[in-house]
């Protein structure tokens, strides 16, 4: 059954109960007439069992539809009716003879135990009527509380279902009476009212409010407006209520604080691994360093000058890899970090490229950089040091997996709104199964391993032109053999012609 | 006579190998290794050129320019890390006349120390003009030769390119060309960029790949050009 069939069958329960207290007047009255006068007829025709008889069916039936009281107070009623009205003598509760007598006590003595006994058999039934209606709702209730999975999952279904119920408002806070998904905070005032030890406190208009506690915190408050209907009582207990929602809060709560803890713990691992790469990585070209720089002090005689040449050359170049790798991991906490809508300003792309192109071009006279484009500033919204650390994290890796086609070529275009920036190596390229893994962090492809690196050029490429509003993509191999072509796609800025 | 460099480092190992360095290259080298030793010594005897580390133990490095500046007209070398941007532009702004990032080779250190003893030198008298192998601005004149070529260039061009000028070699701010050809640092940095744009056009043999006038990322340019 659906949550809206159970409220309903709670509504219909609730109207029957509302109906028959209008009706059984008119029944009780309607019955009590109709038994009077089949007594009556019967009489007349002097079948006095019959007409007894025929007045203790009446209060049967009367006490079967109403309550004991009402069933005892019918067959008192009746008794004195019969006997003043019906039984001989008319018009007196004078009895004429002892044979007149006994039906009359024996009439009573069965009208009042039937009018007791069919009273109570009704009552039985209401109640257990009533009883199976709390079930069902209380069911109900904790079949929707047992799908929350979160405080804000059972503030929604406390708000969106028909929890009346003759309970009223419940509301869920959280435990410091802010509001759990739509709808106002708790008022200050009431908050004051909440009870820190957990026990329910009232307030006026049946208001009352309920601390949840979790392991000596708190994590919840509970509000029951009360709008319980005095005559009938509620078909749902407001402790069992309580308690359900009890229930489901400490559940959801213990559910967050250990999906917090499973988060902790993975971001933990993660620390550990990254540090592990990182000393891993810092390691080897500290080795290098240490190796050389100790053989020029120790061995200075024994080394051929091309020997301490080639030494002194490992550890300039060594220091050089150390700060690629280092900066690269300040600027890897600077994606994670976020990177701050201030430093994004108006920059020339063309600039930034020119610059970088010159700069490798200086440091590796070897390689052939083939640019094809021309000198118009193209204007994008970034950070210019940024961008200068993408462009020089992809010719290094250019540069670092060419071998011996030493060729980069450069393209820079512009179309509909969009710069696109297309930097193709002749290198080793890169395996299939690698691609769709080379802008993880820490992330090394099969090809790279005579090749030392970090891992995080290409993902701090991809954060940054992503923050940018930027996109870049890998083809490998490249559309000209066997190299990598990477591809920077950003979106230009409107920028004004100048003074 | 012998230049003499303050070396405003506190770490010990790079403030030993420097000062080692300078003094084969015939520099007199005195290392302070906080900024209460900085202004001691640069009261007592006067420096050429200082050398500044940002990050010192007991302070910011960059608040000590103006006041180094004020007992000694000396020129300012601050070496900073390559992404402290904001903090080298804060510095140069400050009065610093360039900037070395942080690791950097000992050439490119010596490039810098030699401009900037040449740039104090000219603080005393400026040059009527700078001239290099390829290029020539005369600052009277307001003219500008590119291997014997004249050049013609806006009044702003002009501006711009002699600001870089006078400081060949070093970096100069944004905020610096803003106010040399705009007399206004608030101008939207993209104006500067328009022109930069327009001389490169003029005096670079590819202005896509400017050797002349360089871009410092973040910073500002630097007029790769050393005078005759």
């Amino acid at each position: 059954m659906t949550a809206q069939g159970r409220t309903r069958l709670g509504s219909i329960l609730v109207n029957d109960v509302q109906d028959r207290s209008s009706k059984s007047g008119i029944i009780l009255v309607t019955v009590f007439l109709i038994t009077t006068s089949i007594s009556y007829i019967a009489l007349n025709h002097n079948l006095r069992i019959t007409s007894a008889l025929v007045y203790v069916i009446g209060i049967m039936a009367i006490g079967s539809m109403t309550s004991v009281r009402t069933g005892l107070t019918t067959a008192l009623f009746a008794s004195a009716f019969y006997n003043f009205f019906l039984s001989e003598p008319l018009w007196s509760f004078y009895i004429d003879s002892y044979d007149d007598l006994m039906p009359h006590v024996a009439f009573s003595v069965t009208a009042i135990f039937t009018g007791v006994l069919a009273g109570r058999l009704t009552e039985r039934a209401r109640e257990a009527e009533l009883a199976q209606a709390r079930m069902t709702a209380l069911l109900g209730i904790s079949g929707k509380l047992q799908q929350a999975v979160s405080l804000e999952d059972i503030a929604h279904s406390l708000q969106n279902d028909y929890w009346a119920l003759k309970v009223g408002n419940v509301t869920l806070f959280d435990e410091n009476g802010r509001a759990l998904g739509e709808g106002a905070d708790l008022p200050p005032e009431e908050l004051r009212l909440v009870d820190p030890r957990g026990t329910r406190t009232e307030g006026v208009n049946g208001l009352s409010l309920v601390a949840i506690w979790l392991q000596d915190v708190p994590v919840a408050i509970l509000r029951l407006q009360n709008q319980e209907d005095e005559e009938h009582g509620r078909s749902v207990h407001l402790e069992a209520l309580v308690n359900l929602i009890r229930l489901a809060v400490e559940r959801c709560s213990l559910l967050k604080t250990q999906s917090d803890m499973e988060i902790l713990k993975r971001s933990e691992e993660t620390k550990s691994a990254i540090l592990s790469s990182i000393s891993h990585d810092m390691r080897t070209p500290l080795a290098a360093i240490s190796a050389s720089a100790s053989s020029l002090i120790s061995l200075p005689a024994m080394l051929e000058q091309s020997v301490k040449e080639k030494l002194l050359d490992t550890i300039v170049e060594q220091c050089a890899r150390l700060n690629r790798y280092t900066s690269n991991l300040l600027e890897m906490g600077r994606i994670q970090a976020g990177i701050d809508e201030l430093s994004l300003t108006n920059i020339d792309f063309t600039d930034i490229l020119g610059a970088v192109i010159s700069r490798f071009r200086s440091n590796y006279p070897d390689f052939q950089i083939i640019k094809s484009f021309d000198a118009k500033p193209r204007a994008v919204r970034a950070n210019e040091v940024m961008i200068e650390q993408v462009l020089e994290n992809i010719f290094d890796n250019a540069i670092r997996y060419s071998r011996d086609r030493k060729m980069i070529l450069v393209s820079l275009g512009e179309k509909a709104g969009q710069l696109s920036v297309a930097i193709e190596d002749c290198g080793v390229g890169i395996a299939s199964h690698d691609l769709p893994h080379v802008f993880d962090r820490f992330y090394r492809g099969d090809r790279t391993e005579n090749c030392p690196g970090s891992g995080l050029g290409l993902a701090i490429a991809k954060g940054f032109v992503e923050r940018f509003g930027g996109i870049i993509r890998i083809t490998s191999p490249s559309s000209q053999g066997s190299g990598t072509t990477l591809e920077i796609t950003l979106p230009t800025s409107k920028v004004e012609s100048h003074r | 006579m012998k230049k003499s460099i303050l070396i405003i480092e506190d770490d010990e190992a790079i403030s030993d190998t420097l000062c080692a360095v300078l003094r084969t290259q015939g520099y007199a080298v005195d290392p302070a290794f906080s900024i209460q030793e900085a202004l001691e010594k640069s009261a007592a005897s006067r420096f050429d050129v200082a050398l500044l580390d940002l990050g010192l133990p007991d302070g910011d490095g960059k608040d000590i320019i103006p006041l180094l500046l004020s007992r000694n007209a000396m020129s300012i070398l601050v070496i900073s890390a390559r992404h402290q941007e904001n903090e080298k532009v804060a510095a140069l702004d400050a009065g610093a006349d360039d900037f070395i990032n942080k690791p950097f080779g000992i050439d490119e250190l010596l490039a810098r120390i030699r401009v900037a003893g040449r740039k104090r030198m000219e603080h005393l008298a400026p040059a009527p003009k700078f001239k290099s192998g390829v290029l020539e601005v005369d600052f009277g004149a307001r003219s500008v030769n590119l291997m014997g070529d004249n050049v013609k260039l806006s009044p702003k061009e002009f501006n711009i390119l002699a600001a870089l000028a006078a400081s060949a070699g070093q970096v100069v701010t944004h905020r610096q060309l803003l106010l040399a050809g705009w007399e206004d640092p608030r101008i939207d940095g993209q104006y500067l960029r328009s022109y930069i744009g327009l001389l490169r056009q003029k005096i670079e043999e590819d202005p896509a790949e400017p050797q002349i006038i360089i871009t410092e990322p973040g910073v500002g340019y630097r007029l790769a050009l050393d005078p005759e």
